[in-house]
């Protein structure tokens, strides 16, 4: 199995190693629960692929991460579907809407802190129920100022 | 006495025949033919079978772009032979 890569690793798209953890958190997530890692290449036509479909704006900020996941779990050659259910801020979760119908999307799996560095930059990583960051896609990681929200993401 | 025996004998022997006459000529009651007729509608009426069609919705769950679910009815047809 090829080893994880970083946003900043070597091969990555200059965009990808800038403003690219959130598109890398969100790909960890497909890694983990398939069990294989992308290559440069893959995560390179990923977030291309990602833009062109209008998942990833014009200013390289994500629009829709769900989707991403998806195309990541694609990519792996999985069927396995990732859906943003809700968001976890100031010590209270709250889901969306539409999983009020569907109780089983209430179970989430994963998690994608937003959160704030000392040097005063936004970043994004993948944290467990527990908060225990499991991936963060900036090596070395960078020290954390505060916690914005977590977006809670189940895998169905 | 011998004469009163056969005499006895003979009106027996007169008699025998007509009881067996009866017993074999007991008439079977014979069924019209228009009985014979129904007795055959009834036996064909149970082979006649019944095609029953059912349209059943049933619903499919599919997941968009971004992992929510939805779902689509579709329409089943299907036959229900009865006999």
């Amino acid at each position: 199995m090829s080893k994880v890569l970083f946003q900043n690793s070597e091969g990555l798209l200059p965009a990808i190693q800038s403003v690219g953890c959130f598109f890398r958190s969100c790909l960890r997530i497909a890694e983990i629960e398939v069990g294989e890692n992308l290559i440069a290449s893959q995560i390179n036509a990923l977030w291309k692929e990602a833009k062109s479909r209008g998942f990833i704006d014009e200013k390289s900020e994500i629009v829709r991460s769900a989707p991403i996941i998806n195309l990541a779990f694609d990519t792996l050659g999985s069927e396995k579907r990732a859906a943003e259910v809700g968001i976890f801020k100031d010590g209270e979760t709250a889901f969306c809407a539409w999983t009020h119908s569907y109780k089983e999307y209430q179970q989430f799996n994963y998690l994608i802190q937003k959160v704030h560095t000392i040097n005063d930059h936004t970043h994004f990583r993948v944290v467990n129920k527990r908060g225990t960051v499991i991936f963060d896609p900036y090596f070395p990681s960078p020290d954390i100022a505060f916690i914005y929200y977590s977006i809670l993401y189940h895998i169905s | 006495m011998k004469k009163l025996f056969i005499a006895i004998v003979i009106m027996m022997m007169s008699i025998l025949p007509s009881f067996g006459e009866e017993l074999k000529g007991t008439p079977i009651p014979t069924l019209p033919a228009e009985a014979f007729e129904q007795v055959e509608q009834i036996e064909k009426s149970k082979c006649t079978f019944y095609i029953i069609p059912f349209i059943t919705p049933i619903s499919v769950k599919y997941l968009d772009e971004d992992g929510k679910p939805y779902y689509k009815v579709f329409n089943t047809f299907s036959i229900h032979i009865i006999y």
